[in-house]
């Protein structure tokens, strides 16, 4: 699960950055407006989380510039300010849910998952396909009845196919949302754990479309 | 209150009275000076016209009916007329031939013989005097006015009287003068002509009379027309008042918060002035506002944004170390499973782990702590600049239900202090069925009324353990009733609060710990003031609520329990505890529900 973390303040966005990869999510961060569009750019997100008091542009201004530009990332917006008015006016301008600064990292990983839920157009976070339940809030998934252990890099890879049921995702956003787009990473690494979820899932988790990239296999059962 | 209506009005009235009225006395004294005049000269006439008839008349010839219609003449006047003849002159003529003489000398002196006696023939009633002292042998005009009044006493005989008029002999001097007769005040002219001496005399209350008559003909009007213009005044004052009164209507009918420049008396040369220094009030009040409000808008970012990058470190760490020591569990539990090769980690490193684990629950804790005493901090210095915090927090959304905010502050209360679900109860006089009382709504938002209620029970919770634990109360006890009036203990107080029509809303919260004496009530509710510097809280919670009920036109009122009980009439001294009262003026529209 790919995060933009748009935080002018190094100490808050090193602390946020490193509970929300304890929890599972890839996270890069930029610390400024001009730093997250080129962003957004050059790479894939699955959720924006949006600090307001940006040096170089208000934060609401940049939100209220992605939507008239039809972005549709999810938007958490991340504030100091806590009044009714300008909670009110962030979720006007587009944002898609408000959390006040000092916040709790599992509340803010809670509010995540909600947002990716519903952007994915899911009503819970537990989805059965086939023999595998997968519960995305507990980051526990089960196969034949019994818990399978999968690393960080294999949640994340699961977690952005089922995100885009049905949507076939190219090798580069995978390893955006594996790694990052400030890691250096080996041009197999996708591949290889493509292979290794096949093996602890089921081969017919993933499937390959040739000479474009993976989707979520049709998996007998479906989702929910 | 003064009305400046009723003021203006006081004072034109006055102005227009005086002045009216000073007109009006003016009008009347010269009316009753010229009335006296005339009827003086009615009766100087009317002796004249009898003298001159009596002369041609030869009145020692006439017979009393020949005098009746003589004197009807001045009768039918109103006039009373009375002749008599002088004395002297009779006996100067004793028989009638010699009264005919003298008759006949008058008219002789009248006809022509004026050089024989000229000083006897009077030309004219101030001549009598002159008369009087020829016939006395004097010259000197002053003896004459000296001896100026009329014949003594039996000088006279009197010859005919008009009807009704009584008896003018006396010592009358001649020309005017006033006598009582027969009970009766008489204004009286006498002249002597021609050996005849002629009074006549009006009643004065009858004269008075008529003075008074003309006074009410030309009062009666004036004080119609004074009324009428009193009306008119009203009329005008008020309309030429308009102005100020849409001013009045325009500033009572703001909202609270609405710095908005005032419109109304602009376009008037008197009012504009006080217009425009409102309207720059308003704007320095509008920008002191918002320079309060963006202080507390950046103070809460520079405050907050440090307190998130540390608690979120020290989450981090937190979730690190609980995932370090779930491995370390792991570890220590696999030879268990049979596998002999690993063996348990050494104890230093468990201790280390689990003195780490605590050092970070600790700063958490620390965290929450400096986290609660910053929004409490934020909190107070929003309700300060009035205006901005009640459009934060709603103030201009609906009233909130005080039973509502009630149970919700209760809930969101037994969340945050694990206790609190079975410490808080009701009060086992609180009725819980009353629909009536739980309709009741006060003049807050419902945010700050729970923000009030929860740092009450939160308080009672923290300081309302009782000393020993094992015997003691620990229950903290809620009650919410309807009275009608804002009970102070302070008598001062009382009076200078207005009462509420709808009555007040008395949120009640009873704790059974140490409580605090009548001194400590009295400085508690101050911002930082704590019983115990160690205790918990920043000191803040009790300025909250207390500022909160000022908000809403109530008051917080904190007494010791046993106080409590004893207004209640439930004398027991040994108790010990804190009652704290919250009372808010129920909103009129929701005062009286079906």
């Amino acid at each position: 699960m790919h995060v933009l973390l748009v935080e002018d303040n190094a100490l808050v966005a090193s602390g946020v950055k490193a509970g929300l990869q304890l929890q599972g999510f890839g996270v890069d961060v930029v610390g400024c407006a001009s730093q997250a569009d080129a962003a957004l750019k050059s790479s894939h997100f699955d959720v924006c989380v949006l600090d307001l008091g940006l040096p170089d542009e208000d934060g609401l201004h940049l939100l209220a510039r992605w939507r008239s530009q039809g972005l549709a990332l999810p938007v958490l917006v991340l504030t100091a300010r806590d009044a009714v008015g300008q909670r009110i006016e962030g979720l006007q301008t587009g944002a898609d849910d408000y959390l006040v600064k000092p916040f709790d990292l599992q509340e803010l990983a809670a509010r995540l998952h909600a947002l990716l839920r519903r952007a994915a157009g899911r009503t819970v976070d537990w989805i059965v396909l086939g023999d595998v339940n997968v519960d995305l809030a507990a980051g526990q998934a089960m196969r034949g009845g019994c818990a399978v252990d999968l690393s960080r890099r294999e949640w994340a890879l699961l977690r952005a196919l089922l995100q885009s049921p049905g949507r076939v995702l190219s090798l580069e956003q995978l390893r955006d949302s594996l790694y990052g787009y400030s890691l250096d990473v080996e041009s197999n690494a996708v591949n290889v754990h493509v292979h290794h979820l096949r093996r602890k899932l089921g081969s017919d988790m993933v499937e390959t479309v040739r000479g474009v990239g993976f989707r979520l296999g049709r998996v007998q059962g479906g989702g929910r | 209150m003064r009305s400046l209506r009723v003021r203006l009005l006081v004072w034109l009235c006055l102005a227009l009275c005086t002045l009216w009225g000073g007109v009006a006395a003016w009008m009347f004294a010269d009316m009753r000076h010229e009335l006296r005049s005339v009827l003086d000269d009615r009766l100087i006439a009317s002796a004249r016209m009898v003298a001159g008839i009596v002369h041609q008349f030869k009145p020692h010839n006439a017979s009393p009916e020949d005098w009746g219609p003589m004197l009807n003449v001045v009768a039918r006047d109103g006039v009373a007329c009375e002749v008599s003849m002088i004395r002297s002159e009779v006996q100067t003529a004793p028989a009638p031939g010699a009264m005919e003489a003298a008759a006949d000398e008058g008219t002789g002196a009248a006809t022509g013989k004026a050089d024989a006696r000229p000083a006897l023939i009077p030309a004219s009633p101030l001549d009598v005097p002159r008369l009087r002292a020829a016939k006395t042998g004097s010259t000197d005009p002053g003896g004459a006015a000296e001896s100026g009044h009329g014949a003594e006493p039996g000088d006279s005989q009197v010859l005919a009287r008009t009807a009704g008029a009584p008896s003018f002999q006396g010592p009358l001097p001649l020309g005017f003068s006033s006598i009582t007769k027969g009970g009766k005040p008489w204004r009286t002219y006498v002249l002597e002509e021609h050996g005849v001496r002629i009074a006549t005399a009006d009643r004065i209350d009858v004269r008075e009379g008529l003075i008074h008559g003309f006074a009410y003909t030309i009062i009666l009007p004036f004080v119609l027309a004074l009324l009428a213009s009193m009306v008119l005044m009203w009329w005008g004052v008020t309309r030429g008042l308009r102005p100020l009164e849409s001013l009045r209507q325009e500033l009572s009918q703001r909202p609270p918060g609405d710095d908005s420049p005032v419109a109304q008396g602009r376009q008037v040369r008197e009012l504009a002035p006080l217009v425009q220094t409102i309207n720059h009030l308003l704007q320095r009040v509008h920008r002191a506002i918002e320079r309060e409000r963006r202080w507390s808008d950046d103070a809460a970012h520079e405050l907050r944004t440090p307190l998130t990058a540390v608690k979120t470190h020290v989450q981090v760490a937190q979730m690190a170390v609980a995932h370090a020591g779930a491995q370390m569990v792991a570890l220590t539990e696999q030879p268990l499973a049979g596998n002999p090769g690993i063996v348990s980690r050494p104890v230093s490193q468990t201790t280390q782990w689990q003195m780490t684990r605590q050092a970070l629950e600790q700063a958490g804790q620390g965290v929450e702590h400096l986290q609660h005493t910053l929004e409490q901090l934020l909190l107070l210095a929003r309700l300060d600049c009035h205006p901005a915090a009640e459009e934060d927090c709603g103030f201009r959304s609906e009233p909130a239900c005080g039973w509502e905010a009630l149970e919700k502050a209760r809930e969101l209360t037994a969340t945050a202090i694990p206790s609190g679900s079975q410490r808080l109860r009701w009060s086992p006089d609180q009725d819980l069925e009353d629909a009536r009382l739980q309709a009741l709504c006060v003049a807050l938002p419902q945010p700050l009324l729970v923000s009030a209620l929860r740092n009450l029970m939160e308080n009672a919770l923290h300081y309302g353990q009782p000393a020993d634990a094992g015997s003691g109360e620990s229950s903290v006890l809620l009650g919410l009733r309807h009275v009608s009036h804002l009970v102070q203990p302070d008598a001062d107080k009382l009076q200078a609060t207005p009462a509420n029509p709808c009555g007040y809303l008395e949120f009640t919260v009873i704790d059974h710990g140490p409580g605090l004496n009548s001194e400590d009530c009295a400085v508690a509710t101050q911002r930082f003031w704590r019983k115990q510097h160690q205790a918990h809280g920043s000191g803040l919670g009790l300025a909250i609520v207390q500022r909160i009920a000022q908000s809403g036109g109530g008051e917080l009122e904190l007494l010791p329990l046993a106080q409590w009980r004893q207004q209640s009439g439930q004398a027991e001294p040994a108790v010990t505890g804190l009652v704290a009262r919250l009372c808010l003026p129920v909103k009129p529209c929701a005062a009286l529900p079906d």
